[in-house]
């Protein structure tokens, strides 16, 4: 599955300034893909933009070749993807597992697939006792985060959009999810990561987006970019690149 | 000028309504000697029972909003004076005065009602101050059992001793999980996955009103119904059919953050079908055993089998589609109004289902078509 933008831009509120401004990028369903950028750069509006979640794009919006217009976070459901935001959404007075049994149920996913998959987060996330005996509102943050990562690759998604998985995770568990980004990618599950933790993302990542107050600074293999800037880093390239930008 | 919604005065309105209109209703009975004036009573007691008993569960439950009229003339101090007190001691205090305003008003129903003869009307205040006073000791017990608490969330600002629960949160679990797995059978598909996760949300977010006000409402129809022999039979089922409403509209905030969630939770997919079925389904259970109550109590009376079941059936299906609009509520995230009107259509349905007795069967289904037309065109998502 390929998603295009051609040429869009996006703003809240006629007048005005764009949070995105004319972004013209492919993002391949089988690859990991990084999204990087600074606060307020359009990260999150990129995301919500590819969901389908704002309307109003100038420009075309393409997956697969076939124009996509179409709000409410349909996209989501229609195209199989797994998302994760950035402000975990959680069923509170459910325990994660019971969340997991429940959307692996309405997902029509196996009995095998669902107890691999939760082998897999379970040795990857060191999902412990608390997901399966405690509700979710008494989750830490870190725990709301494992658990939003483990609905997002729940089953067989086409793709997955992971915003800010790193937040609140532990060491550990930042680890693990390399692990489960690696093992989905091998199954044939692509993600999108946004991130700030650039050394996760060059860790992670085979493509990478780079924005910069809503423009698109670059966008493409991540081997290229650091070829292009002769083996630096990431973090390098990024500080070269928008240290004049950044306040 | 208070605000009407806040102050004391504004809160007791609705109850003193209640009342003023009970008694133009009983001198109303009472002016024409040939009227059934006793089912009268009867028609408002329903209401009066289960609004006492959902404000007498809201003053425990949030003591700080004044929302009955027995704080009423007290001041806003001593109303959160009254709140820090052992709830018990609280409950018994207002108990008086609740039991006190019930009985006068009911007296002066029974005056006019029978002109003044002193044996009917200490019959009525009698039974009315009975079971007012069952009610209360219902209350009690459950605030003796701790089943009923004040916690913080209830006393923004106010140092309180937050009694523990007697149900522990494993204990909780477990049997909401067993209720959830008992919804799950019920229902096929996808609706069923829906059905076991609303019951899970809302047992564990208000497990004690959910538990415990669908059989209290059968409690009181059940005793309607029974009590009243012969005389109620169509008040008796029209109660029947309001019971639920007054007592579902009520706990709608619960359902509210339970369907909100349901939205926010994008890893969730279904069917706009899958939800109606598990709607549906909802309401059904719901209903049912009012249903089964009227059954019986037309069993008891006798008749034919055939117009029997066909009289049942038509109330069933009112009350289903009255519970329908109810779950559809639920998950709308306002209450617009074509589901208030629908929602209205459906109770004068079945009111009309209950005043004809063979044929009344046709309202209900027109009622239950036209709300799955509704759930049908109106999905949210």
């Amino acid at each position: 599955m390929i998603f295009t933008l051609k040429n869009c831009s996006f703003a809240y509120a006629a007048g005005t300034d764009y949070a995105l401004r004319n972004i013209e990028l492919s993002i391949n369903s089988v690859h990991v893909t990084g999204l990087a950028g600074a606060n307020g750069s359009g990260k999150t509006t990129l995301i919500r933009v590819l969901l389908g979640q704002l309307i109003d794009i100038e420009g075309r919006y393409v997956i697969d070749g076939a124009a996509v217009s179409d709000g409410n976070g349909d996209i989501v459901h229609r195209f199989n993807i797994g998302y994760a935001p950035d402000e975990v959404v959680l069923d509170e007075y459910l325990t994660g597992y019971e969340i997991m049994e429940m959307a692996a149920a309405l997902r029509k996913i196996s009995a095998p697939d669902f107890e691999s998959d939760m082998a897999l987060f379970t040795e990857n996330l060191r999902l412990e006792d608390w997901f399966q005996s405690r509700q979710c509102r008494t989750y830490s943050s870190g725990m709301r985060r494992k658990a939003a990562v483990c609905l997002a690759y729940l089953g067989k998604p086409a793709f997955v959009v992971l915003d800010e998985p790193t937040n609140g995770l532990d060491p550990l568990s930042v680890y693990g999810l390399k692990q489960v980004i690696r093992a989905k990618k091998e199954a044939g599950t692509g993600t999108l990561i946004a991130s700030h933790i650039l050394d996760f993302v060059e860790k992670t990542a085979d493509d990478c987006i780079l924005l910069c107050k809503g423009t698109l600074s670059y966008a493409g293999k991540l081997t290229e970019l650091v070829k292009a800037h002769n083996g630096a880093t990431l973090e390098e390239i990024y500080f070269s690149l928008f240290s004049s930008h950044v306040p | 000028m208070p605000d009407p919604g806040r102050s004391v005065f504004g809160a007791a309105l609705p109850a003193g309504s209640l009342m003023f209109l009970g008694a133009i209703a009983g001198v109303i009975a009472g002016a024409d000697a040939q009227s059934r004036g006793e089912p009268i009573l009867y028609l408002l007691a329903p209401a009066w029972f289960f609004q006492t008993f959902l404000k007498l569960w809201k003053l425990l439950r949030y003591p700080r909003s004044p929302a009955w009229p027995f704080p009423l003339g007290l001041s806003y101090a001593q109303r959160r004076g009254l709140a820090g007190k052992f709830l018990g001691r609280m409950l018994i205090d207002c108990c008086v005065l609740s039991a006190a305003a019930s009985t006068a008003f009911c007296i002066a129903q029974s005056m006019a009602m029978h002109r003044f003869a002193a044996n009917k009307f200490a019959d009525s205040a009698a039974v009315f101050f009975f079971e007012n006073a069952l009610l209360y000791l219902f209350m009690l017990a459950l605030v003796a059992g701790k089943l009923l608490r004040p916690t913080k969330s209830d006393f923004p600002g106010l140092v309180f001793r937050v009694l523990k629960p007697r149900l522990s949160m494993v204990r909780l679990t477990a049997l909401s999980r067993f209720c959830a797995a008992a919804a799950k059978r019920l229902l096929p598909g996808g609706a069923a996955i829906l059905a076991q996760r609303q019951a899970l949300y809302l047992l564990r977010m208000d497990f004690f009103s959910l538990s415990a006000f669908p059989p209290l409402a059968l409690a009181i129809t059940g005793f309607l119904l029974f009590y009243g022999k012969g005389n109620v039979g169509l008040v008796g089922e029209a109660a029947a059919i309001i019971a639920p409403f007054l007592l579902m509209i009520d706990r709608t905030p619960v359902f509210d953050e339970a369907a909100k969630k349901l939205f926010e939770c994008s890893y969730y997919r279904y069917s706009p079908v899958d939800r109606t079925i598990a709607n549906a389904g909802f309401a059904a259970v719901t209903c049912a055993p009012f249903a089964v109550m009227i059954l019986l109590r037309e069993l008891h009376h006798g008749g034919s089998l055939l117009w029997l079941s066909l009289h049942v059936a038509g109330i069933l299906l009112a009350l289903c589609a009255a519970a329908l609009c109810m779950t559809l509520r639920w998950l709308q995230t306002e209450w617009t109004m074509p589901l208030a009107a629908m929602a209205a259509t459906s109770l004068l349905c079945g009111v009309l289902a209950c005043a004809i007795p063979q044929w009344g069967i046709v309202f209900s289904v027109f009622a239950l078509g036209a709300t799955f037309l509704f759930a049908k065109n109106h999905q949210p998502r």
